[in-house]
């Protein structure tokens, strides 16, 4: 009793601040629930030891599914720092996850580590964490009628260095490496990495002038003790980017280029005939970028930008032939060319914007196989564009009155090349254009007014053999309107509406023949009021209705009506936030359920 | 007068540099006849299913993968990955993964020396129970029964075709046209080994 007394006393004398901070966020659509809770805390013991702790849980609900999915997680450190620029350190962590599908566990998963720390940064500039421990993992996996279980543990290592100097006056660099290992009896892994960056500002003479170089490096495993295969993945990566020095006024432009590599594959302990050749997983991704922009501010208000980037890239991929035991080597090399330009003039409040911008992405596929004797060939080579032309503008014609338009045209065109596919090449344009404008009446309440008209209109590079038929256009219009009055807190009182109608069919000769129409409808109104200065609610009621209208068949038309009830609110606590929103949906058909739609978020700091 | 010329310019440089040839798409092939798979501007979700239908039948990977969106992934049920997942790879099942899984597929039925039109079959019916929304904004949960076959595969042949229940998280990008950003794959009610689901069928291809 003596000792436990002293225990207590000593505690007591250690006990200091502590910073604890708590926050759940619980989400629910529909069927599906998700659930995440996390806990923190923080304290210095004393001037030398500190505590840190963490806990999280997770679930993942889903009644549609009969399914349920949960997480645990705990971590947990402390660290003594008997001098400065060392620090030892001992971590805990403890995960736990399971899955439950039709009211059975099906996946059960329990894993452990401890490891000891030791910190050292002897200079601003240089830092060395090393860390040694162990891991123990326990799975259960049901199968069937029986359960597999087992479990796995072994020694935990990493070492990472890390270093960042200013070397002259304008020139600095970091380095950085690192070694990971996890060993076990059933399972090694383990990576290497190394990073070296270093930039440059440029002298006086080429005032405005940078350079940037970085180099980056990484290996990863996995070996499996009771298999020969093992799986490695070595990755290379470099880029290169200048700011060119000023060379106008006004003008500055930058220049980047990059090179990446990564190479997945399988080694075999005892390679055998399928061993040798690889495995249908081995993945080899080269690729090259370049790319610049410039921006010229040529008056006061008005601005230019400019950009142009091409990204190549090959992937290398292995694939299987039937009545064939070797893999054969495949690969296709995507090019993807992008410019855009956007002009942006603002003459007092306004501001009015031109946006050009065109795309361009090829894929070719490369490689040939054998089968049956026939060598065949990937047949989905194709090229897409992408161009978009508009012009938006945001003009105040007095203090309350905003106008806002967008006018916009995009084209897009996906290019089959091979005969087999070419047939479905096809070319859509859209066309839009959407006035609006914004009222300030004051006190908080603003009118809001917008109107979209929009169309699709898509023609085969063949109708001849498209089975799509003739021409395709689709449209839509949709307006929102709202009046309502948004306090600082969010809380809302007003009333909004959104309309929306569209239609497609073939469009031929000039003839549009529609074959369906869709009709949606929304008025909500919103009752917000503040229950004290830091409390505001809003309930809210809205009307759903949607239509869809089968024009071209002899499908009856299918009606929804549906009622949404909901309650939102956001509380500022004295360290802390409450968020709260829930929506509780209603069809008026029986044979709909109900449902919920639901998030509530806190976040606390005691 | 001075902002008048730089704005023109701008719009003429804007328009040249885009205006040349580096930009232009290559000429396609004349079509083979017979070779047109039916396709459909993916307006409403439904659509999207009926194209995957027709692209899967004819062996299109092209038009196959036009149904899926960039961030498309794959994700088996989860007592698949627990029975089988020892033998086969589910994880990380992505576009990538998908297109190649998918002409592993469409070269694999391509020998098997049975007539054009027996190859791959593919049924998607309805789920009378959750029926699709009627005007959906921005993405869309449908369901549907399935029934695939890969004509000579060990899990998915004529005699022991696929069969599962598959939500499809659809989502429709700025032009209005819909693709699968998620396939959730699930046993069907009354699972038997007997019919192995999609996702067990295309992993022994991947």
């Amino acid at each position: 009793m003596r000792n436990a007394g002293l225990i207590l006393a000593l505690l007591a004398g250690m006990a200091s601040a502590v910073t604890m901070g708590y926050s759940i966020d619980l989400d629910q659509i529909k069927d599906r629930v998700n659930l995440m809770n996390s806990i923190s805390l923080y304290q210095q013991l004393t001037s030398r030891i500190a505590l840190n702790a963490t806990a999280s849980f997770t679930g993942e609900k889903n009644s549609d599914l009969d399914r349920f999915v949960d997480g645990r997680s705990g971590t947990a450190s402390l660290t003594f720092t008997p001098m400065q620029g060392i620090e030892f350190g001992i971590n805990l962590s403890r995960v736990i996850s399971s899955e439950e599908k039709n009211g059975d566990l099906i996946r059960d998963r329990l894993s452990n580590t401890t490891s000891g720390q030791v910190r050292y940064t002897p200079y601003s500039w240089l830092s060395v964490n090393m860390s040694l421990g162990a891991h123990f993992v326990d799975y259960m996996n049901p199968s069937g009628d029986s359960t597999i279980t087992g479990y796995d543990e072994g020694g935990v290592r990493n070492v990472d260095i890390s270093m960042n100097h200013t070397l002259f006056q304008d020139l600095s660099g970091s380095v950085s490496l690192g070694e990971h290992r996890t060993l076990g009896y059933q399972k090694n892994s383990g990576s290497e990495n190394l990073s070296l960056r270093a930039s440059y500002d440029f002298p006086r003479l080429f005032e405005g002038g940078s350079l940037e170089a970085q180099v980056r490096a990484s290996k990863l495993f996995t070996t499996y003790n009771d298999s020969n295969r093992t799986q490695r993945q070595d990755d290379l990566a470099s880029s290169l980017a200048l700011v060119v020095p000023v060379p106008f006024e006004n003008v500055s432009m930058e220049v980047s280029t990059g090179w990446a590599y990564s190479n997945r594959f399988y080694e075999y302990a005892d390679p055998d005939s399928s061993g040798t050749q690889g495995d249908v997983l081995d993945r080899k991704e080269r690729s090259r970028d370049i790319s610049s922009s410039l921006r010229y501010q040529m008056m006061e208000n008005l601005k230019l930008h400019f950009s142009l980037s091409r990204d190549i890239l090959r992937v290398d991929q292995k694939r299987t032939a039937i009545g064939e035991s070797e893999l054969f080597d495949v690969y296709y090399i995507d090019d993807d060319r992008m410019f855009s330009a956007t002009l942006d003039y603002t003459p007092g409040d306004c501001r009015i914007s031109f946006y050009r911008a065109v795309q361009l992405l090829k894929r070719d596929t490369y490689g040939t196989w054998t089968e049956m004797g026939i060598v065949r060939t990937d047949n989905f080579d194709y090229d897409q564009t992408r161009q978009v032309l508009s012009l938006s503008s945001e003009i105040p014609l007095s203090s309350r009155i905003t106008l806002d338009a967008l006018i916009q045209g995009q084209s897009r065109e996906t290019i089959y090349i091979m005969s087999e596919q070419s047939g479905n090449s096809k070319r859509s344009s859209t066309y839009s254009i959407q006035p609006g404008f914004r009222y300030d009446a004051g006190g908080n309440w603003t009118l809001d007014e917008s109107v979209q008209f929009s169309a699709d209109y898509t023609t085969f590079l063949f109708p001849e053999t498209s089975t799509a038929g003739s021409d395709l256009l689709f449209r839509r219009v949709t307006t929102n309107s709202s009046f309502q009055r948004v306090s600082p807190d969010s809380t809302l009182l007003g009333i909004s509406h959104v309309f929306r109608f569209q239609d497609q069919g073939s469009y031929l000769n000039s003839v549009f023949l529609r074959s369906e129409e869709v009709i949606n409808n929304v008025i909500k109104f919103n009752l917000g009021f503040h229950v004290s200065s830091n409390i505001g609610l809003t309930p809210s009621y809205a009307w759903e209705y949607q239509q869809r209208n089968y024009l071209s068949q002899t499908i009856p038309s299918r009606v929804e009506h549906i009622h949404h009830l909901g309650l939102r609110t956001r509380m500022n606590l004295h360290n802390g936030i409450l968020n709260l929103s829930l929506t509780r949906s209603f069809y008026s058909r029986d044979d709909r359920e109900s449902y919920w739609k639901a998030s509530v978020g806190l976040n606390y700091q005691f | 007068m001075r902002y008048r010329s730089y704005i023109v310019l701008s719009v003429i440089a804007a328009l040249a540099v885009t205006s040349c040839s580096f930009f232009e798409p290559r000429d396609p092939e004349d079509p083979d006849p017979g070779e047109a798979i039916p396709w459909q501007q993916p307006y409403s979700p439904s659509t999207v299913v009926v194209n995957l239908e027709n692209s899967l039948e004819g062996r299109s990977i092209a038009m196959t993968m036009a149904c899926c969106d960039s961030s498309y992934m794959f994700v088996a049920d989860g007592a698949d990955t627990t029975d089988f997942g020892g033998s086969w790879n589910f994880g990380n099942w992505n576009y990538q993964v998908e297109q190649n899984t998918l002409m592993n597929i469409y070269n694999f039925v391509s020998g098997s020396g049975l007539p054009e039109d027996s190859l791959v079959y593919v049924v998607m019916n309805f789920v009378p129970e959750i029926p699709d929304p009627v005007a959906p904004t921005d993405s869309a949960d449908i369901w549907r029964d399935y029934e695939i076959v890969v004509a000579g595969s060990d899990y998915a042949g004529w005699e022991n075709s696929a069969r599962g229940r598959v939500k499809f998280l659809m989502v429709e990008d700025t032009y209005g046209l819909w693709s699968i950003r998620r396939w959730f794959d699930n046993r069907p009610d009354g699972y038997t080994v007997e019919h192995y689901t999609w996702g067990v069928a295309k992993a022994t291809f991947r």
